[in-house]
């Protein structure tokens, strides 16, 4: 109980976490409004669910902080799968937020603001595969950015493969959660094995 | 300069930047080429994905300067900081021009549409790229950090980038560097502005030149 205190502490106390959060919600809502993007939105929103995954588990890359964190919490397992369930808890309430924005932004547009707070249930059932989809891209980002212990590599990896490259593969590789699955499995046996 | 070419060279991931640059458009042309008709436009479309290699070049150029302090030893080494900037800036331009030529010439075998008369469109791709890498350099030295620069423009060399659904709001956007940049060697652009490739290119070159003027100013004048 300690340890997934003490890594949410650490996790909302990050400037650069907060920044990416509301960075994404203003660039969500812009989208939806400005350019009637509609669902196109959360596309683009998922590139700031990855910069916030890569982010949160690169951080302690930067200058040794590690190091500390394994002197206070020894279990290497225990450390990733409690950073891992409260990384994905906090991406959960933020991908709520996205998606109740996208869908409140389509429903202002369509003109029935007044329906926007009995609507609000209905977003999110319509929308919860967008929700599961976006935090399980939050934890690729992190097992990702673990691996290579650096939020720059990792944010162009996995931009480049959802941005570039993945539509001209996707016909033969089909995305779904075994990616970030099989993302940290690597990442568990890499930090198991390796130096810190 | 000399030294700015080493400590490139000598960037794990630079490497991996080249290999993204050399292989994403000759691949995404092969995929495609089953797909897609031979058009105008065959290997310059697939082209326009291979930046995300001098994107990432141009990023750790001056963000591993800012990982662990290294700035601080390189200011030491050449206290001069227009000398080092230009040294830096002289060396990413180098080693993209070559990344930009051998990945054109390759795509372009694999499309089949290399002759004699692709020259000047290969020159344009060499300059939409050194462009792009400048770009995403000016505002790493601006932010000292790659993140912010690499979502932004990773994002936008996607299928249907930010800046195209800003045509469809104003026209004005067809200004933006990517959209005035593209028509160097695209021909069939779906832009709301039809650019020349000379004053496309011009277009873009003032957005980066504006970036990096900034940038530099703002590196002259505060601490490391």
């Amino acid at each position: 109980m300690n340890a997934t205190r003490a890594e949410l502490i650490k996790l909302v106390t990050l400037p650069a976490l907060s920044l990416t959060v509301v960075l994404t919600w203003a660039v969500t809502a812009a989208l939806v409004l400005a350019l009637d993007a509609g669902p196109e939105s959360i596309r683009y929103a998922r590139a700031g669910f990855v910069v916030l995954g890569a982010l949160a588990a690169a951080s302690e890359y930067d200058d040794g902080q590690l190091r500390t964190s394994l002197v206070c919490s020894p279990r290497r397992l225990e450390l990733l799968a409690v950073k891992a369930l409260v990384l994905g808890l906090a991406a959960t309430a933020v991908a709520v937020v996205t998606v109740l924005i996208a869908g409140a932004g389509d429903v202002l547009i369509a003109g029935a603001g007044d329906v926007l707070i009995a609507g609000a249930g209905d977003i999110l059932i319509a929308g919860a595969g967008d929700v599961a989809e976006l935090v399980l891209t939050v934890l690729l980002a992190a097992a990702v950015a673990t691996v290579l212990r650096g939020a720059v590599p990792a944010v162009a990896v996995i931009l480049g493969y959802y941005y570039v490259l993945g539509p001209f593969v996707e016909d033969w590789l089909v995305d779904g959660p075994w990616l970030p699955a099989a993302a940290f499995l690597i990442a568990a046996a890499t930090f198991v094995r390796r130096d810190a | 300069m000399r030294t700015e070419l080493l400590k490139l060279a000598g960037l794990p991931s630079a490497w991996a930047a080249a290999v993204l640059g050399l292989a994403v458009p000759p691949l995404i042309a092969f995929l495609n080429s089953r797909t897609v008709a031979v058009g105008v436009d065959s290997g310059y479309q697939e082209l326009v994905f291979g930046v995300i290699g001098v994107l990432v070049l141009g990023v750790v150029s001056v963000g591993s300067e800012y990982r662990g302090r290294q700035i601080m030893t390189s200011l030491i080494c050449v206290p001069s900081r227009g000398r080092f900037l230009a040294a830096k800036t002289g060396a990413l331009v180098l080693a993209v021009t070559l990344l930009a030529t051998a990945s054109a010439v390759v795509t372009l075998g694999v499309t089949g549409s290399l002759s004699a008369e692709a020259g000047p469109r290969i020159v344009g791709v060499v300059v939409y790229w050194v462009l792009t890498a400048l770009l995403a350099y000016g505002i790493t030295l601006l932010t000292r950090s790659g993140i912010l620069p690499l979502t932004i423009l990773i994002l936008n060399t996607s299928v249907v980038s930010v800046t195209y659904l800003l045509t469809r709001v104003t026209p004005l956007a067809g200004y933006l560097p990517d959209m005035a940049g593209a028509q160097l060697f695209i021909r069939g652009l779906d832009s709301p502005v039809g650019l020349t490739p000379l004053t496309g290119g011009l277009v873009m070159a003032a957005w980066v030149f504006a970036v990096l003027a900034v940038a530099a100013a703002v590196f002259h004048r505060r601490d490391a």
